[in-house]
Order: structure tokens, then C-alpha cells, then sequence
């Protein structure tokens, strides 16, 4: 037992003050009589004037109260826990999409909360918990103690699904982090058990699997994609699963555009996959396919996706004349090719993609820039002009756009000599002389050749419109993908012009997120349905998509425990092999004992003066 | 003697806080239906007292002309005729008026005892004092007799002397609002009573008579048979054999006195030999002076169990 104050033992020397005290009150007993007129005729022995100490029970009390009073004073400390009292737990809560299933009793989701929150409520003394949910990546929710419990509730109450997969092994690894110095750790994992059973070796802490729900039929639509082919029209394939032991006979709406465009019956059978496919004439921006799936979770039955394809390129060819480049660009399909002179150019804040040919404007447009032959003076630092034979160097940065370019054989002629600024790189080199280099200037994305097509073989070869295809969409900023699922994350990386993006999810909420110039962010849809995002420079819209979020996944939609609830002992007494428990203050119990006591003084007291008063 | 001053604080600092609050309200002194059964009794009064003719119902040793006669007497001029008893005429042609008993009232005076012992113990004695008070009161006043309370700190009656079934409110009134006092002095308010009411009456005493009483002296003043003096002693049974044990400071109500003593058997035996003795020689003394002495113990209930008493005593009748 440590002591944090000795010097509160002082108060220990109000024993003997207490004991002198009593030896004092052993007085005579006072008591009012209507008279002392009988009395005084009764003959008096002399009274005992000898001081003498009665044990009394009210010295007893009064002693039992002064020691433990002083005790508490002293903060003494106990070096082991009380025998089962502190726990420290973690509660894994699955959030995984399966657990949004509804059962009776109501969903799994709901059923992990409420046994939380009983776990909370359990909560004595100095027991922890810590909150972690475990789904397509584990997060810590919260921690805190049994004063915390109001916090802890209603950290678990905002729990919700969070999307497909389950991240067990990052919890346990939170779990650990937070419970290894703790007395009595423990993990319990709260999941409907909807996913491959994990291996737990690793888990050096005792873990209790609480396994929440019960064999269930699940439809689901986990595949939806639709691509325009070749003729104009738009082919759509759907993948549709029906895990339950009977049959499922139903109907799927497919909807072009948010239009109803046609209703098909279907039938699949037990544990099976059924293949959709439709070719539908025209284009199409969306396709939605649901289906009643008359299940408990509804989430999966249906799915959005967009139509695969490019996002527009509004192009800007400043050139008295480069007829292959304009041939070149107009062959993109995703390029709105303009052609403007040099003399009449004007920055324009509706243009994608300035590209220059022989000139060079007085400062960066914004968005993608592409200069080709440039001038001496002016934006870059070109010290004269070379000639330039093959063959020529990739660099490592030049690997990823222009692999597979076949630049053999090609004669360059004369060459602008660019001494590359630092924030030009280089991509491919003619000796040491750099003849394309990209780069990234303010919010300008830059690439520049410094060869003259009119003097270059280039134009004439293949390489040449594969070369301009990539270096356009090289400048623009990434496709968003046709759907995602829920709980994917996504690197966005938005038009280089963007100060700022706005994110609306299916609620209707809106949240805006500054961007920095070609950084990307992440972006973790919560929701089903579709977010909109709008992308900003300051407050003109750069890009408007839709990004459709599902919940169907294959691994996801099947509901069926694959595994039962089960204890398993860890091997925490291997890895610490001197435990720290955590000292126990003894304080707060010796006053409630002191109070105790004092209280039961009072009784004895009560119960005295009755019969006195009568 | 040195007294531990921290256990006393404690205990008085407990008692303070955490004791009952008396009731806001005292209790009434009693009902209606009470008051209604007691009308139909009356202080057994003796002849011998003088009292105003005709006004009361007690008996008296006066004779007057009546209808229904006990004696005769010769006419004389003035007399009712109608009183004349003619049939003793024609027997002895004499002219004699039939004469009856006639009824009156007396002077009913209590002195009440409101030192502060009677306020020690449980049930309250003073409370007692101020029922039997109002009781003998009540009925007095019903019966047309003249009224007068007296407490022992006064000089002064605190009511009357009246007369009036209607004035018992008022009587109750005064009642309620007595308060403990200093010591009684019997003495002085029977020098009071005598002196207010020169033609005798009852004297009612109720008391607990844990004073040196004077007996002869109360007698000098209301001397029998002019006056009927009934002593009411109110005794409480832990008076007589108290519930203490041990080293103790016995503290006197009234006058602060204190007396160390350490109670054995052997002392509380010879309390109870002396409370006894104090009791038999109290009814002696009061028997030797012609006055009615009757030990009422606090814990009776008044209707049930002190009024029976006091009419198998004919006190009351």
C-alpha cells in the first residue's frame, strides 16, 4: 500500500482526542426530572468523582470514523486491482452493409447498439471501453471511462453503416493499441458474421464473438454496367444473386435518365445468379436498375450507374496553321476543337485547353496549357535553337505518359534549347536537350514540346495522334468513375482551375471542401444514391458530375453467419510479462465509510434520545 | 464536575436538525359530543355551602315556600297564600306555609398548576390540568354556577369569576393560550380566592404538588365547611417509579437545581418507598383538613377512565 500524503496520518492524533474527549463526557448523564423534591429524600452514597473511560459503542464509532477519516487523508493507494472490478473492454461494432439487414427485433445494426449500450451501462468504478467500429476501415469512435457513459451513448447512437467490408484486423489493431496497458482487457466483436471467418491468432487479447442474426433470404443486384458501343447505342449488363434456399420469382424496373424504360420479369433460383443484359438504342448519361428484392435489406436491390464515357474538352488551337494538330485533336471525340490566330488570342475562361503553336501568351491561362515550338522570350527560357536527331531518352517521369510511343526514326529538325524551369520536368530527352516536359505552373497545368511540327517528322507518323490524345487528357484532370461502392474511398483530383468543391450527398447535404491547386482529396461516400459534385473556381462552376453510390457487393449482399459465437482466450500474459496494474485509490471508499458511520452515529443517537425525551 | 461539551453540542446539534417538528396546531381540548354527555354531570357540592338561592342546582340547607314540601312552618304576614297548607288548617287550625328544599348555586374557583414541571414527561400534564380545568369549568358554567380559574403565577384570575353556559367559549379560549409559568403559590391564590368569594364555594386544586404544599395554610384561607376544597393530584408513573439507572445529574424543572447521584435498585426502592409515603401523607394531611384528595395518574384517558374516577370518588355526580 502507497501512501500519496503521508502527512494526512496527523490526523490520526485526533484518537487520543477523542478518547480524552470521552473520558471527559463519561460525566453523569443529564436528565430533567419535574422535581427534586422525592429525590432529595432518597440518602445519597457520595458520587464517584473518578474519571474512568467507558467503552461505549459511541466511542467505538467515533474512533472508526477518526481512523478511517485519517486514512482517507493519507490517499492511500492499493498497488493490485480489485478482484474483477476494472475491466477494460473494447466493442468492435461490425458496420459493414449486411449488418443494416432487419430481423426481428430490428436490424442487426440496431440489436449491436443495444447490447453496446447495455455493456456501457454495465460500466463500474474505473472500467473503460473503448468504441470501434470495423467497417471498410476501422475507426476509433470513442473512449472513456464509466463517468463518460452519457458520452459513450451517444457516440454508439450516431454508429451507422458505413459500407461494404469489414476491416477486422484494423480494429483489433486499435483494440490492442488502447487495451495493452490496461488491467482486464477484453475485445468483444459485436458482427452479424456475413463475412469470411478471420483469422484471430494474431489477436493477443481475450475476444468474445458475439454473433448477432440468423440465416436470412437476401436479393441483391451486385454488378451494374453500362457502356455506348460502337453504333451509338448503349449496352447494359446486370448481375443479380439470390441468396436464400427458394427460388425468387420477381420483377426489375429499368430506368434510362430517371425515365421507367422497361419492367422485366425474372425468376432465380436458390443460391444462384442471374445475368442481365440489354442493348438500348441511343445515348444515356444513367441507368438504374432496381429490383423488389421483398427482403430485409433493401439497400442492395438496387444500383445507379453512369454511363461510361469522357468528359467534354472544350480546346483552344492558337496557331496560323497546324492542320495535322487541328486533324489530330478533332479525331478525339471528347474534344470542342475552337482555332484562333495568334494575333486574335484572348484568355477565355471557358476553355479547357489552350494549346499554342509558335507562340507563347503573355502568362499561363488557366487549365491545361499545351506550347509547341515556343518562341524565344516571353514565359519560358529558351536559349536558342538546335538540331535534334534520334534516337531519344524516356525519362522515369516520361514512362507513364509516353510508354509504348514509338518515337524511332523520327527527325526533329530544329529544336527550341529550353533550360527547363524547376517546375517544368522533363519527359523525353534528345541528348541532353529536352524536347517535351510537363509540369505544373500556379493553377496551369503545362506541357510543352519544343520541336516544330512543320520541321518534325512526327506528324507524319502514328505516334503523333496518339501523343496528342495523351497529352490532352494528360492536361485534364481525371475521369470519375461510373459508381462506386459504398465504403470505397475515392482520390479525387479535380480541374487544376478548382478553389473549391461542392459535395452534395442523396440527403441533400451539402459540404464544401477547399481544394488546393491539383491536389487530390478523398472523398468516402456514407450514403446510397447519387452525390452530386460541382467543382468551383472561386464562384464560377469549372465541372458539374454525378457520382452514383451502391451498396451491392458480392461478398456484402450474402447474409448468412459463416461463423457462431465463441470465446477465445488471448495470449496477453506472453506478451506482457510484467503486468502494470494500475494503483487503486482507497480514498473515496474510506469516506464513504467515514459518512457511513457517521450516519449510523446518528441512528444510535436518535434511538438514545427518544426514550429520554420520553 | 467537567462535562465533555462536544458530545452535548453533537447530540443537541442532531436533536435540533433532524428532531420533529411539533404540529402547528394544538389539538382541541375536546369534542362537541364530549362537552354534550358532560352537561348531564355537576360537581357534587355539599349543603353546607352557601350559594345565591334559586339561580344554581345544588342543594342547599335554605327552605322557601314550594309546592312539594319537606317541612312547615307558621304563616306570617306576607307569605304566599297560595304556599298555605290547608289540610294541616282543618286538622290543627293553625295556619302553617309548606316549605321545600330549595336549589343554588356556588362558587367555583380552580387553580390550576402551570409551573414547569408539569410540562416534564410524557403525556404532558399540563395539558391534562387544562382539560380537567375546562371539564369542571364547562359544567359549572352549564349549571349556572359562578366560575373562576386561577393559575399559579397570577394574582389575577384568568377568567371570572363568571357565570353563563355562554362564556364556556371564552373559558376554553383562556385555557388554550396558557403557557408554563414560574412556580405555583398555592397559598396566595387561595388568599385570592377567599377574599374574592367571602361566602364560600368550591375550591378545585388540580396540581401535581411537587411543591412543599402548604396544606394548613390553604385550609386557614378556604376553611371547610364554607368552602369544599377538592386537591387533584396528577401523578405521572414515571414519577413514581422512574426509568433511570446509574450515575446521573438530576436537574430540577423549575428551579435549575441539580443533584449528582448514582442510581441503584437499592436507591430507586427507597424513591419509591418515599413517592409513596409523599403520596399517603398528602392524602392524609388533605383528609385531616376536610378536603377531598383524589390521585389522577397522566396516562388515564379523561373520559374513559378520570371521569368515572372522579364520580366514584363524588367529585362529580
Amino acid at each position: 500500500m502507497n501512501l500519496l500524503a503521508p502527512l494526512g496520518l496527523l490526523a490520526l492524533l485526533t484518537l487520543p482526542v477523542i478518547v480524552i474527549l470521552h473520558m471527559m463526557q463519561s460525566r453523569r448523564r443529564r436528565t430533567v426530572v419535574p422535581s427534586l423534591l422525592l429525590w432529595q429524600q432518597v440518602p445519597l452514597r457520595p458520587a464517584t468523582r473518578r474519571r474512568r473511560l467507558r467503552f461505549t459503542f459511541l466511542l467505538l464509532l467515533h474512533m472508526l470514523a477518526a481512523l478511517l477519516l485519517g486514512l482517507a487523508l493519507a490517499q492511500p493507494q492499493i498497488p493490485w486491482s480489485w478482484p474483477g472490478a476494472t475491466r477494460a473492454t473494447a466493442i468492435i461494432i461490425d458496420t459493414s452493409t449486411s449488418m443494416a439487414l432487419a430481423e426481428t427485433g430490428g436490424s442487426r445494426i440496431e440489436r449491436a447498439r443495444q447490447r453496446a449500450a447495455t455493456l456501457i451501462s454495465q460500466m463500474r468504478g474505473a472500467d473503460r471501453i473503448v468504441l470501434i467500429s470495423a467497417g471498410p476501415s476501422a475507426r476509433l469512435i470513442d473512449q472513456g471511462s464509466s463517468a463518460d457513459s452519457a458520452r459513450l451513448l451517444a457516440a454508439l447512437r450516431q454508429i451507422t453503416i458505413e459500407g461494404v467490408g469489414s476491416d477486422l484486423f484494423g480494429a483489433f489493431t486499435i483494440a490492442e493499441t488502447f487495451l495493452l496497458d490496461q488491467p482486464g482487457p477484453r475485445v468483444i466483436w459485436l458482427t452479424d458474421g456475413a463475412l469470411p471467418p478471420p483469422d484471430l491468432n494474431t489477436l493477443r487479447l481475450p475476444l468474445q464473438v458475439e454473433v448477432i442474426g440468423t440465416r436470412q433470404p437476401n436479393r441483391a443486384i451486385v454488378t451494374l454496367a453500362a457502356y455506348p458501343n460502337r453504333i451509338g447505342a448503349t449496352d447494359v449488363y446486370a448481375r443479380l444473386v439470390n441468396f436464400g434456399d427458394q427460388p425468387f420469382r420477381g420483377s426489375v424496373r429499368l430506368l434510362i435518365d430517371g425515365q421507367l424504360d422497361r419492367t422485366e420479369q425474372i425468376s432465380i433460383r436458390p443460391d444462384s445468379a442471374l445475368e442481365l443484359t440489354w442493348t438500348l438504342p441511343g445515348a444515356a448519361q444513367q441507368v438504374r436498375l432496381e429490383m423488389n428484392g421483398n427482403d430485409g435489406l433493401p439497400l442492395d436491390d438496387s444500383a445507379t450507374v453512369n454511363i461510361a464515357g469522357q468528359q467534354p474538352i472544350r480546346a483552344l488551337l492558337v496557331a496560323d496553321d497546324a492542320p495535322a494538330l487541328a486533324r489530330a485533336l478533332q479525331a478525339m471525340p471528347e474534344v470542342r476543337l475552337q482555332t484562333v490566330t495568334p494575333a486574335a488570342y484572348a484568355p477565355a475562361s471557358d476553355v479547357d485547353l489552350s494549346i499554342f503553336v509558335n507562340t507563347l501568351p503573355s502568362r499561363w491561362p488557366a487549365g491545361g496549357v499545351l506550347v509547341i515550338n515556343p518562341p524565344t522570350g516571353g514565359l519560358l527560357p529558351i536559349s536558342g535553337t538546335t538540331r535534334a536527331d534520334s534516337p531519344v531518352t524516356l525519362t522515369p517521369a516520361g514512362e507513364t505518359l509516353l510508354r509504348d510511343v514509338n518515337f524511332g526514326g523520327i527527325t526533329w529538325g530544329q529544336v527550341a534549347v529550353i533550360d527547363p524551369p524547376s517546375w517544368l520536368t522533363p519527359l523525353l530527352f534528345n541528348g541532353d536537350i529536352p524536347l517535351i516536359m510537363r509540369g505544373r505552373f500556379e493553377r496551369s497545368e503545362v506541357a510543352v514540346w519544343s520541336f516544330d511540327l512543320t520541321a518534325s517528322s512526327l506528324s507524319e507518323r502514328l505516334a503523333f495522334p496518339l501523343l496528342v490524345a495523351r497529352t490532352a487528357r494528360d492536361l485534364m484532370p481525371p475521369q470519375l468513375p461510373t459508381s462506386m461502392t459504398l465504403g470505397a474511398s475515392l482520390s479525387y483530383r479535380a480541374d487544376v482551375r478548382t478553389t473549391h468543391v461542392e459535395l452534395t450527398d442523396p440527403t441533400g447535404t451539402t459540404v464544401r471542401l477547399a481544394l488546393q491547386p491539383a491536389i487530390p482529396t478523398i472523398l468516402e461516400p456514407t450514403h446510397i444514391g447519387i452525390y452530386q459534385i460541382r467543382e468551383w473556381a472561386e464562384d464560377q462552376l469549372v465541372r458539374e458530375a454525378q457520382l452514383p453510390v451502391n451498396a451491392g457487393a458480392i461478398d456484402e449482399s450474402d447474409p448468412t453467419p459463416r461463423f457462431a459465437s465463441a470465446t477465445r482466450n488471448g495470449t496477453l500474459a506472453a506478451v506482457i510479462a510484467q503486468p502494470t496494474a494500475t494503483p487503486q485509490p482507497l480514498w473515496s471508499w474510506l469516506i464513504i465509510a467515514t459518512i457511513a458511520l457517521l450516519v449510523g452515529e446518528w441512528l444510535y443517537i436518535q434511538r438514545r434520545l427518544q426514550p429520554e425525551a420520553r | 464536575m467537567i462535562r465533555c461539551e462536544s458530545q452535548w453540542m453533537c447530540e443537541m446539534w442532531f436533536a435540533t436538525i433532524f428532531r420533529r417538528k411539533p404540529a402547528t396546531t394544538e389539538p382541541l381540548l375536546f369534542d362537541e359530543t364530549f362537552l354534550r354527555r358532560l352537561e348531564r354531570l355537576s360537581l357534587q357540592t355539599q349543603r353546607a355551602l352557601r350559594g345565591t338561592p334559586i339561580a344554581g342546582q345544588h342543594p342547599s340547607r335554605q327552605q322557601m315556600p314550594a309546592t312539594i314540601f319537606t317541612d312547615h312552618r307558621p304563616y306570617v304576614h306576607g307569605d304566599d297564600p297560595r304556599y298555605l297548607d290547608w289540610h294541616a288548617y282543618a286538622r290543627q287550625e293553625h295556619l302553617l306555609v309548606r316549605l321545600g328544599e330549595v336549589e343554588q348555586d356556588v362558587a367555583v374557583s380552580v387553580i390550576v398548576d402551570t409551573s414547569r414541571s408539569m410540562t416534564v414527561g410524557e403525556p404532558n400534564r399540563l395539558r391534562l390540568a387544562i382539560q380537567l380545568t375546562g371539564a369542571i369549568g364547562y359544567l359549572s358554567l352549564s349549571h349556572g354556577d359562578l366560575v373562576t380559574v386561577l393559575t399559579g403565577g397570577q394574582l389575577a384570575p384568568v377568567f371570572g369569576p363568571a357565570r353563563g353556559k355562554t362564556l364556556s367559549v371564552a373559558l376554553l379560549r383562556v385555557l388554550r393560550a396558557l403557557t408554563p409559568t414560574s412556580q405555583l403559590d398555592l397559598a396566595q391564590a387561595a388568599r385570592v380566592v377567599a377574599r374574592q368569594q367571602p361566602q364560600g364555594g368550591v375550591v378545585v386544586v388540580i396540581s401535581d404538588l411537587l411543591t412543599p404544599l402548604p396544606i394548613e395554610e390553604l385550609a386557614q384561607h378556604v376553611p371547610a365547611p364554607r368552602w369544599q376544597v377538592m386537591v387533584l393530584h396528577l401523578l405521572s408513573l414515571a414519577e413514581l417509579a422512574p426509568p433511570l439507572h446509574g450515575p446521573l445529574e438530576l436537574v430540577d424543572s423549575e428551579t435549575g437545581e441539580r443533584l449528582e447521584i448514582d442510581l441503584t435498585e437499592e436507591e430507586l426502592a427507597v424513591f419509591r418507598t418515599a413517592a409513596q409515603t409523599w403520596r399517603a401523607s398528602l392524602a392524609a394531611r388533605c383528609a385531616a383538613r376536610g378536603m377531598a384528595y383524589a390521585p389522577i395518574m397522566t396516562d388515564w384517558p379523561l373520559e374513559r377512565q378520570i371521569i368515572p374516577f372522579l364520580r366514584a370518588r363524588r367529585f362529580l355526580g
